[in-house]
């Protein structure tokens, strides 16, 4: 039972920091770019990007055995448009102050490379549970990328915080940041330290989980352990 | 054999294509019937908290008016009292959005209010060419003050008055500079003709 | 005629599709390690996106006369893929020399938002339309690209042979200099049309 809800929020977890879709897969970079002039932004894209891809997610995983091999690619294509378009319609009638924002970019959702290659690579393969964790998974750690970078621009170049005026960065806001230029250098610098401190923390707690593992071994515990891992082995043989 | 076999699975790659084309179609409709925007009341609403004098149902015929180059008018009302509102839009600015849309209200050879409808700018950057402060600069010149005719760019001639840009938003402040132009020459070219 | 000139320096420079509108981003970074395959992509893309151009807004106008603008997105990326595929296999078949050039490319540009991108611009951002102008526009824009995906291209090359800090190795000094070009192109905003 653990073990299947550990492997029901696996795809979950791994999407979000590990398999960050923005810093470490470098997928969806246009928008990425495009909307991040301020945090607001980069919420309500990374959040419009997750709706639609949770969703076609699960419709792709319900039909991954009636869709044909050889036309996959126009199914998905289908799909995917079809939640970008209702995203869009559900936008420009709620929320039409950020649809003028966001423009030209909602309906590029469709192409947004991240959509494409996890019903290619994941909800293709597997059950619908897994590819909706998988999809809220990934479209989180594209939204926290997307807030941050935006937040990052907006502090740097307009002086601002979530649209609060921040009073000692008036005189020294950098306007270069909240322009195409400025966009291209913080994703390049914060990639770079996204991987430092991330890579760290990983390092960290595989050392952690590593020293722990010898600490606890004694000998008579360390056979009784082999000996489940190899039933669990046998078991899982037995279902092949 | 072989030759009908294969035919049986083409058949079936179209079939599922289609029913699948055919269902988002469908949900597509569904969708757009609860979430049609009536842009025209939207639009009169705003006007009316703008200007005062209520509008009337006069509709001009825009087929002959060319627009500059990134402007384009997207509706003319006449108010009562004969003032004519346009709004104006100017795809001339920094962010991916909608471009910015400017309600422009010339009664006589005067502009007597311009205010900003809806833009997708950059809070900071192109946002500071849309404040009330800079639009009212725009608010002092009269019609005479803008090249009608003539070339394309809608530059203010030499010996006229002209705005000057917005320091360090540019591109937001030339799309400013194009709508009001634009509002103009359809103000002049249309709605002057018809009245 | 100057309406025409102003489009196209406006698609090249002003908005580079790359550098400008953020257009195109993923083969921008992803196919720009050397310079023939960066001018081979270019040239698929100018390619596609003329066509795509001239054939989207003919449908658009179709969609436009049934009321039914809200399927525009569904439909022109159903266009463009299938366009993409049709011009696969004309250009195998007609033109096996231009295939060998282009034909990596072409299944790439499926996912490449430029393509949607001008096709959606030339309906909803052009003031004034026609379907020549939309053409030049397409064309204008991939033209940009191109120029954007060149000029990388050669930088990358040559940082081949720079000592780069290892955190900065791939993506991160690429998104630098992509930086630094965009700084360069910005300067054109300041042409006044």
């Amino acid at each position: 039972m653990r073990q299947k809800v550990k492997d029901t929020l696996e795809p979950l977890t791994s999407g979000i920091i590990k398999d960050n879709a923005t810093f470490r897969l470098v997928l969806g970079t246009c928008p990425t770019l495009a909307v991040t002039t301020s945090g607001l932004n980069g919420l309500y894209m990374g959040l419009a990007t997750t709706f639609v891809l949770v969703c076609s997610n699960a419709i792709i995983s319900l039909l991954r055995k009636i869709i044909p091999r050889k036309v996959r690619i126009p199914c998905y294509i289908l799909v995917i448009a079809t939640f970008s378009t209702i995203v869009e319609m559900v936008m420009r009638k709620f929320l039409p102050a950020i649809y003028d924002v966001m423009g030209l970019f909602l309906s590029l959702i469709v192409v947004n490379c991240i959509l494409l290659a996890r019903a290619e690579s994941f909800s293709s393969l597997n059950p619908v549970l897994p590819s909706v964790m998988d999809g809220i998974g990934i479209g989180l750690g594209f939204t926290m990328s997307l807030t941050l970078m935006g937040l990052v621009r907006e502090f740097l170049g307009a002086g601002t915080f979530f649209g609060l005026v921040v009073p000692f960065m008036q005189n020294i806001k950098m306007t270069v940041f909240i322009l195409p230029a400025g966009g291209f250098m913080v994703f390049g610098i914060m990639m770079v330290l996204y991987n430092l401190v991330v890579g760290e923390i990983e390092k960290k707690i595989h050392d952690y989980k590593h020293r722990h593992y010898h600490a606890i071994t004694n000998p008579l515990l360390k056979a009784q352990e082999d000996e489940e891992q190899a039933k669990r082995e046998a078991s899982m043989g037995g279902d092949k | 054999m072989k030759k009908i076999s294969v035919n049986k699975d083409s058949v079936k790659l179209v079939i599922i294509l289609s029913c699948i084309a055919l269902v988002s179609s469908l949900l597509l409709a569904c969708v757009n019937l609860f979430t049609q925007v009536d842009e025209e009341a939207k639009l009169r609403e705003t006007i009316g908290e703008v200007y005062s004098s209520p509008l009337t149902d006069t509709t001009y015929d825009m087929s002959g008016f060319e627009n500059l180059p990134k402007a384009e008018i997207l509706n003319m009302f006449k108010a009562e009292d004969g003032a004519v509102v346009i709004l104006s839009k100017s795809t001339n600015c920094y962010s991916a959005g909608n471009g910015i849309s400017l309600l422009v209200v010339i009664k006589g050879d005067d502009i007597l209010d311009i205010v900003s409808y809806s833009h997708g700018e950059t809070p900071g950057l192109g946002t500071n060419a849309l404040t009330d402060d800079y639009l009212a600069r725009y608010e002092a010149l009269s019609v005479s003050d803008f090249t009608i005719e003539g070339g394309v760019t809608g530059a203010s001639p030499s010996g006229k008055k002209e705005v000057a840009n917005y320091t360090g938003a540019t591109k937001s402040s030339n799309g400013v500079r194009d709508a009001v132009t634009n509002a103009v020459r359809a103000y002049v070219l249309i709605a002057k003709e018809v009245a | 005629m100057p309406y025409v000139i102003l489009l196209v320096i406006n698609a090249i420079f002003v908005n580079n599709f790359v550098l400008s509108r953020f257009l195109g981003i993923c083969p921008f970074l992803g196919v720009s390690r050397k310079t023939d395959t960066a001018l081979g992509m270019g040239m698929a893309v100018i390619f596609v996106m003329g066509v795509a151009s001239v054939i989207t807004y003919a449908l658009d106008l179709v969609l436009v006369a049934a009321g039914i603008e809200y399927l525009r997105t569904i439909v022109f990326i159903l266009v463009i893929a299938c366009l993409i595929q049709l011009v696969e296999i004309f250009v195998k078949k007609f033109s096996p020399s231009l295939y060998s050039a282009l034909g990596v490319y072409l299944p790439l540009i499926t996912t490449n938002c430029a393509v949607l991108g001008v096709a959606i611009m030339n309906v909803t951002e052009l003031a004034t339309t026609n379907i020549l102008y939309a053409f030049i526009n397409g064309v204008a824009s991939g033209v940009g690209f191109t120029i954007a995906i060149l000029i990388l291209a050669g930088i990358r090359e040559k940082m081949e042979l720079a000592d780069i800090p290892e955190r900065f190795k791939g993506f991160p000094i690429t998104l630098v200099a992509a930086s630094l070009i965009a700084m360069g192109f910005a300067a054109f905003g300041g042409l006044s049309f």
